[in-house]
């Protein structure tokens, strides 16, 4: 079985699509999965956003990058790549 | 007449309140999370307090030093430092050598200390702890000599 055929199609088949810019390039529109966990940071209520990509659609993300996921803006601030699975999670952060 | 140890972190409250980053959001001694639209804000503790007497009168008089912390709170796309500077700088600024109308003998600033931490966007807490010293008699906690 090809592990990375098969997250790849789970992304493909509940991701969403998304806008991604890499820093300095061209927008593309990618299907990632995006999950905004709660959690409080300081006692101030907030969300850790980020997004699972597959690798073939983001091969060398960086921080930086954009992406708009349900129309927020969100740049890249941590970079989570799995090789076994040919997925990376993103971290991000809103930039407004 | 309620404990000076009210009186003066309500005075304290009421002499931040309107400030131009918290505006109206100034919470006394508050627990529960603080939400995006509680934000920024101003909190209002009054913490630990060391007491001597002074065996000068009957009852002892109380030589007191309260610790006052205000915490400027914020969470911004950027510049969280500066924010926290700016609150940092109306706070000190509005409260200088206040003695809340007399409430308190001095007000020192004392220590200032910065968390920062990462949400959805920077979320940053700037603390700064005063000391304020007053006096009252042993029986009469309410009432500052």
């Amino acid at each position: 079985m090809n592990f990375g055929a098969h997250t790849a199609r789970i992304i493909d088949r509940i991701g969403s699509d998304v806008l991604y810019t890499p820093y300095g390039g061209s927008q593309k529109t990618i299907k990632a999965v995006f999950s905004a966990p709660p959690k409080e940071f300081l006692n101030v209520e907030g969300v850790s956003p980020m997004v699972s990509v597959k690798q073939s659609d983001v091969p060398t993300p960086k921080h930086n990058d954009g992406l708009v996921v349900n129309a927020v803006a969100y740049r890249v601030i941590g970079v989570n790549p799995d090789a076994a699975s040919g997925i990376t999670a993103l971290d991000l952060e809103a930039t407004s | 007449m309620t404990h000076v140890r009210q009186q003066i972190r309500e005075a304290a409250a009421t002499a931040v309140t309107g400030l131009p980053t918290s505006g109206a959001r100034v919470f006394q001694s508050r627990l529960a999370p603080l939400d995006a639209d509680s934000l920024p804000c101003l909190l209002i503790n009054t913490d630990d307090e060391e007491i001597s007497g002074l065996r000068i009168t009957s009852p002892d008089l109380l030589d007191r030093r309260l610790t006052l912390s205000i915490r400027a709170v914020a969470k911004v796309a950027s510049n969280l430092d500066d924010t926290l500077d700016a609150m940092i700088k109306e706070v000190e600024s509005t409260l200088g050598t206040s003695t809340f109308g007399g409430l308190v003998k001095t007000l020192q600033l004392e220590a200032i200390t910065i968390d920062m931490q990462q949400a959805e966007k920077p979320v940053g807490v700037a603390t700064l702890k005063y000391i304020a010293t007053y006096m009252t008699v042993a029986n009469a906690p309410d009432t500052a000599i």
